[in-house]
């Protein structure tokens, strides 16, 4: 087992700069995800890892193992390397059976025949496939195809284990059950893997670690908490559940809280740990699950800063909770709510603490 | 949970010192390259060499173009010019409208339709131009029955136009194969969006079908004026007894009619042969470049609607009926009538001329016997070799990580634009030249070798469209299991494109059976094939052997077809 290092990692395909200087590392045993729109080069940092694209700068080691260095023109192999990869597609070869297609990688290693028996069987049961073995891949469902894919590649016992959007083909529910099973045999087996996904929910349920990606860079690598809490930009707090953003002028500063102009000079109050200036622009976000709607100034027993009157202007029904869409002057968010507020208008309680400031990006 | 034990691994994260993959990937190039350059390379030499290029004395020059460039080449050109203008335009039209017939409208009978207009395609121009001769030549069969109704003979096929004729009509069936192919794809809601705008069916069919097939129109109209420009056997049945020469033929009298023939001058004459081919090839490139605009994209599934003809179905089904008749039937009839004749002709009852005497001809002398042997041989055994070759290109070129894999690729498909009269005669100067290679010469091994050359593009464009249709994850999946280029390539790959392989040996042995041009300048005692035989024994008047043969070699023909088709599922021509 070992430890995952990417570092100063550049891929380029022609003018695209699909990957642009990433780096990072991965414990022995943890699970990290990459997590970002549809083309920021999630893809194309597995497949570097994995060896299936050359970069073009940087580093690749696992452990002791220098995959791809490019100052000195080193580059293993795909088959050299000791990868297991999930593919998207699942991939597997339609003209063996579920066996065969288990049984290629051992016998690529020359292990003999009990042994490969007796490992297919194991891992076969472990992804709870045990009666499918002498099944072609076309007569299996999508859900046990990915099942079957991931067998194929723990079956060699890889070191690392790569997996790219593995469960973007099942359906919803489907999904929510593999993605605990997946976490489950992780944690079973303790290999280091790095997992691919635009899904933010699957990201933050599965991971020790997120590295959110945009447009070729990691923009921010933390633990699943503070990505959620803590974004570091205004990108993330946005593609990572979903936020309210308002822009604004800073006119003064108390004891890690300011106070902001925004919209038409309304103040709304944020604590923040930045250090800001009188006049600095900055960009406040703001969930809104973290908005609270009454009927009256001085619901929920808070006191008078940050309440909006505003108009209610759309309502949304969502099962599970109300999302409503509602404007004070030029500004207009969303509040989600349990229940709906009686009229047309409504006060908006938004707590200092559940703002988050972020320095306007000229202002840096 | 054990699962992470130590167990055998691969030689963890090493950089191979010696890599097979490596080896063998420049090992297909390399044989790649010397089938192509082995009858180029001499060719281009010569043209510029004043003696033969085995003469120590030959020194470069450029008269040859000089002497090359005479009145009486002007003519050949002329010839050659208005041949391959009629051959393409009779082809192409009758090819559109067949596939618009058969493709677009309620036609009656048009699988049968389609089925004949497309089984020429498997056979040979020298079986054709032999057919049309024992029909419709001077002293044909048909010919002599309009002359007794109508008193005179109303064509004659000893002309230029006439052999355009001969021409268009053997080259239908590939603007049919081309045009077939985007007709019946075409997504009928475009025609029926016009038609609701109130469009009259013919508007229709010139503003929305003829656009749409365009892509296919521009390809077949260059495929077909290039094999025009190297037809060899119509010129040579319909032209050489009256003296017109055509290019081809202008080369192979050169190099049989003439004591010593004059190397430099054959060698400048296929030289410019080859640039005005590579010329017409760089514009069918650049054509279709700019036509992709037009291609269709592949609807769902949709069950293509008809153009209901109304009272003109009757009419297209009586004109298509009657070419079909007089331009397949009665050619390939006739021409199975006359081997079984002592002689074919509306004069004398039939069945007082019918002999097998023909083909105990052929069956009582060896040299016969073994033209048939050679030819079948070379088909299995070169349809084999060149399978397994062009699948290994096609798996470089398309699946490989080698540098050089789109050089490749055009290095595969470059003998499209090397006629086969050239590569004749390249090959046969560069065995002149290389004396080792004179070992070959009396097996059957050059021309497999020739053939393979010839073909390179043909089966590359059997197995490249299948090897896109196979998913890259599923050797990229293999590679990340530990299995090396070669490895994934014998085990997923190779297992995965069987049935196009298949599709590549049936067109490599129809190719090879009915080749002759290649073989021209290049058998000899030992590896003749029917195509050369037949040749042979019309130069010297023998036609009833030249039927008999000719039929054996459809026969060949329609029984590996079918075979193929019926029995092992194999796709040729859709
Ligand atoms: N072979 C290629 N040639 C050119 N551009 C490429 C190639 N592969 C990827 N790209 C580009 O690189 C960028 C990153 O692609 P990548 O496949 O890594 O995205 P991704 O994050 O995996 O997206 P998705 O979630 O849609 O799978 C994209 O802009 C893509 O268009
Ligand atoms: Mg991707």
């Amino acid at each position: 087992m070992a430890e995952l290092r990417v570092e100063g990692l550049v891929k380029t395909f022609g003018e695209v700069r699909a990957v642009d200087d990433v780096s990072f590392r991965v414990a022995d045993g943890e699970f990290l995800t990459l997590l970002g729109p549809s083309g920021c080069g999630k893809s194309t940092t597995l497949a570097a890892i994995a060896g299936l694209d050359r970069p073009d700068q940087g580093l690749i080691a696992l452990g002791g193992n220098v995959f791809f260095d490019g100052t000195k023109r080193r580059f293993v192999p795909p088959e050299g390397r000791e990868i297991g990869l999930v593919f998207q597609s699942y991939a597997l070869w339609p003209h063996m059976t579920v066996w065969n297609n288990l049984d290629f990688p051992l016998k690529l290693r020359k292990i003999p025949r009990a042994e490969r028996a007796k490992r297919i069987e194991e891992v076969l049961a472990l992804v709870e496939m045990s009666e499918y073995g002498a099944r072609y891949p076309h007569a299996l469902s999508g859900g046990q195809q990915q099942r079957v894919a991931l067998a194929r590649t723990l079956v060699y016992r890889p070191s690392l284990l790569l997996l790219d959007e593995p469960l973007s083909n099942l359906d919803a529910k489907l999904r929510e059950r593999a993605r605990t099973w997946l976490r489950h045999l992780q944690n079973q087996v303790g290999v280091t893997t790095v997992y691919v996904t635009h899904d933010q929910s699957e990201a933050l349920a599965l991971s020790d670690r997120v590295a959110v990606m945009n447009q070729g860079k990691i923009v921010q690598l933390a633990d699943p908490h503070t990505i959620y809490e803590h974004p570091a930009d205004p990108f993330v707090a946005d593609f990572i559940g979903s936020s309210n953003f308002f822009r604004g002028t800073v006119t003064g500063i108390a004891n890690g809280s300011v106070r902001i102009a925004i919209g038409d000079g309304q103040p709304l109050v944020a604590a923040s740990p930045l250090r800001l200036r009188d006049g600095s622009k900055v960009t406040v976000s703001v969930r809104p699950e973290k908005i609270y709607l009454s009927d009256s100034p001085q619901a929920n027993g808070s006191d008078a800063t940050n309440v909006f009157p505003v108009r209610i202007e759309e309502r949304t029904y969502l099962g599970a909770h109300h999302t409503v869409l509602v404007r004070v002057g030029n500004d207009s968010f969303r509040v989600d709510c349990d229940t709906l507020p009686a009229g047309e208008t409504a006060f908006a309680h938004i707590p200092p603490e559940s703002c988050i400031v972020f320095q306007a990006q000229t202002d840096r | 949970m054990t699962i992470q034990s130590e167990a055998p691994r691969l030689p963890a994260a090493t950089v191979p010192q010696f890599d097979r993959n490596l080896a063998i990937q420049w090992g297909i190039t390399a044989i790649t390259g010397l089938l192509v350059l082995l009858p180029l390379l001499p060719v281009f030499y010569q043209a510029f060499l004043d003696r033969p290029l085995y003469d120590s004395d030959a020194a470069l020059t450029a008269a040859n173009f000089g002497r090359l460039f005479t009145a009486e080449f002007g003519h050949v050109i002329g010839n050659t010019v208005w041949f391959a203008i009629g051959t393409t335009v009779i082809a192409q039209v009758v090819g559109i409208v067949g596939a618009i017939l058969v493709g677009r409208t309620d036609l009656p009978f048009r699988t049968a339709f389609g089925e004949l207009l497309l089984w020429p395609l498997f056979l040979s121009h020298l079986v054709m131009a032999f057919g049309w001769f024992t029909m419709y030549g001077p002293s044909g069969y048909v010919t002599l029955v309009v002359q007794s109704i109508i008193g005179v003979t109303p064509w004659n096929l000893y002309t230029v136009t006439g052999m355009a004729v001969v021409g268009g009509v053997a080259q239908a069936p590939l603007a049919y194969l081309y045009c077939i192919a985007s007709a019946s794809a075409a997504d009928p809601n475009l025609e029926n969006a016009a038609r609701s705008a109130g469009a009259s069916p013919w508007t229709v069919l010139r503003t929305v079908t003829l656009p749409l097939m365009r892509p296919a129109i521009i390809y077949g109209t260059i495929m077909n004026a290039v094999i025009a420009i190297e037809m060899l056997s119509i010129p040579l049945v319909f032209g050489g007894p009256v003296q017109i020469e055509l290019f081809t033929t202008y080369l192979y009298h050169q190099v049989f009619m003439s004591a010593t023939p004059d190397y430099s001058l054959v060698a400048a004459a296929s030289f410019f042969l080859l640039v005005i081919v590579m010329l017409l090839m760089a514009l069918q490139g650049m054509l279709m470049r700019n036509a992709g605009r037009f291609v269709t994209v592949g609807g769902k599934a949709s069950r293509p609607g008809r153009f209901p003809l109304g009272p003109w179905r009757w009419v297209a089904f009586g004109a298509l009926l009657f070419y079909v008749i007089f331009g397949v039937v009665v050619v390939v009839g006739g021409l199975v009538l006359r081997s079984m004749t002592v002689l074919l002709t509306p004069l004398m009852p039939i069945w007082d001329l019918f002999t097998w005497g023909n083909y105990q001809m052929i069956a009582g002398y060896e040299v016969y016997v073994r033209s048939i042997k050679n030819t079948i041989l070379i088909s299995v055994i070169g349809g084999i070799l060149g399978t397994v070759l062009i699948t290994f290109i096609a798996l470089v070129a398309t699946r490989s990580e080698f540098r050089f894999k789109r050089q490749l690729e055009y290095l595969a498909i470059s003998p499209r634009a090397i006629p086969g009269i050239i590569a004749g005669i390249g090959i046969f100067y560069a065995m002149s030249y290389f004396p080792p290679l004179g070992w070959l010469r009396n097996t059957i091994w050059l021309l497999v070798i020739a053939y393979i050359m010839r073909y390179l593009p043909t089966g590359f464009g059997a197995i490249a469209p299948a090897l896109s249709q196979i998913s890259a994850d599923l050797d990229r999946s293999a590679r990340t299991v530990g299995a090396d280029w070669w490895r994934t390539s014998r085990s997923i790959l190779l297992s995965l494109l069987k049935p196009a392989m298949f599709s590549c040996f049936a067109l490599l042995f129809i190719h090879f059976l009915k080749e002759y041009v290649t073989a021209v300048f290049l058998f000899a005692p030992g590896s003749e094939v029917i195509g050369t035989t037949m040749l042979q024994f019309w130069i010297q008047g023998d036609n009833g052997p030249v039927s008999a043969l000719a039929t054996i070699q459809i026969l060949i023909t329609v029984i590996f077809v079918y075979v193929a088709r019926k029995a092992l599922g194999v796709r040729i021509y859709g």
